[in-house]
């Protein structure tokens, strides 16, 4: 799944790159309130951090995967300690920069507004849809074969409720930022949802909320729907749709005639395409079942190997590490 | 050759169908560009955060998996829980 991210950030380089005109901050007579808002949205800042972002991001994630092939061959403590630490070192790149990604390149569409929630409304996106094609992936390779005896019921219950709890995650977020801003009152923040709930904007408004968060919650709350595949691809698919129109709302293009659609339609079904086709070349470089890999069901606990449980090991550790994990 | 390869090589209406859907992707962009470059400029930045965002999912993924572990797993080398 992670060959989607260069993919996806080739597509969003061409839109920042190329077309300046997406953010009315270029315009040099649009005045934004606020020296520091003024000083963070110049537009080569601007460029120079949306390459760091998808740089710090991408690297680090490729290089997980890579120590995560190489953890398949070898299951031993060193090359767990590798995984470990790209794993700790993404995580932590990710959640310090990815709020500010949906800052620049979403919530910069509109200068004025802010919404503290913004970044963790958008993370409880990005992990539901991409939990939605995870699921949707597994199911297709059961389908297909190779993970006919790998992807159990069992699995996709728990993949069900992961699912549902993030919806639900979804809903509580999408609840709060609206309901604190319809609370308040205030200028600088309503002007963001009376334009998307006014016109035909309100049907948008209102199938995303059924989409994102009413379908999957009423659907996947008895159990047996969440171990039946059929139910869960077509659950997977209504979020994955939803998710496309959640950031549609987000980014609210403005209406220039019916050729848009038209352009909206082909672009998204090519990118739907491209993002298949990296998916389906990263499955050729490494065994969709590794041979040598601990099961899933089971962990590397280093508290249980500090000292003489693991003696024999810690040589083969890295010396920075002092020989624990 | 791994399950992976077998699905990419065998001759399947898939791939064909993900390269014609990639085509018609350029398409949009030729016909956006010329002729609506507004909406190919704020098409093209939904597909890519979308894409960007669905491939962070997976290195998350892993990553939580790595440093957490399933929950009540036992042990890998010494099947503790």
């Amino acid at each position: 799944m992670i060959s989607l991210a260069p993919a996806g950030a080739l597509l969003l380089l061409i839109a920042l790159f190329a077309f300046p005109g997406l953010y009315p901050w270029n315009d040099p007579h649009v005045h934004l309130h606020g020296d520091l808002k003024h000083a963070w949205l110049q537009r080569p800042f601007f460029l120079g951090r949306a390459v760091a972002y998808l740089a710090i991001w991408i690297l680090p994630a490729l290089a997980l995967v890579r120590a995560a092939r190489r953890q398949g061959e070898d299951p031993g403590p060193k090359r767990t300690v590798a995984t470990r630490r790209w794993s700790a070192l993404f995580l932590v790149l990710f959640g310090a920069t990815f709020w500010l990604a949906c800052y620049d390149w979403l919530m910069s569409r509109e200068p004025d507004w802010v919404s503290a929630i913004y970044g963790l409304y958008n993370f409880a996106g990005l992990f539901t849809s991409g939990l939605a094609v995870f699921i949707l992936a597994a199911l297709w390779l059961r389908r297909l074969g190779p993970y006919r005896d790998v992807v159990t019921g069992e699995h996709l219950h728990d993949l069900g409720k992961l699912l549902f709890a993030m919806c639900v995650f979804w809903l509580y977020l999408w609840f709060c930022q609206y309901m604190l801003i319809w609370f308040v009152n205030i200028p600088e923040e309503t002007p963001h949802y009376v334009r998307r709930m006014h016109g035909h904007w309100a049907t948008w408004f209102h199938v995303n909320v059924a989409l994102n968060g009413v379908i999957p919650f009423f659907v996947l709350l008895p159990r047996s729907f969440k171990r039946n595949p059929k139910v869960l691809a077509n659950v997977c698919a209504v979020v994955l749709v939803g998710h496309w129109l959640d950031l549609f709302l987000m980014i609210f293009p403005e209406e220039h005639g019916a050729f848009d659609a038209v352009v909206a339609v082909l672009l998204t079904l090519g990118a739907a395409g491209l993002d298949f086709l990296a998916f389906c070349r990263a499955l050729t470089r490494a065994p969709l079942v590794p041979d040598g890999a601990a099961s899933p069901a089971e962990h590397w606990h280093p508290a249980h190997h500090d000292g003489e449980l693991f003696g024999a090991q810690r040589h083969a550790l890295p010396r920075s590490t002092g020989g624990r994990l | 050759m791994n399950g992976g390869e077998q699905l990419w090589k065998a001759p399947s209406g898939s791939r064909q169908a993900a390269l014609a859907l990639a085509l018609v992707g350029v398409a949009g962009l030729v016909l956006g560009v010329l002729f609506a470059p507004d909406a190919a400029a704020v098409y093209l930045l939904l597909v890519g955060f979308f894409g960007v965002c669905l491939g962070l999912a997976g290195a998350l993924v892993i990553a939580l998996q790595q440093v957490t572990g399933p929950p009540g797993a036992p042990c890998v080398a010494c099947r503790r829980p």
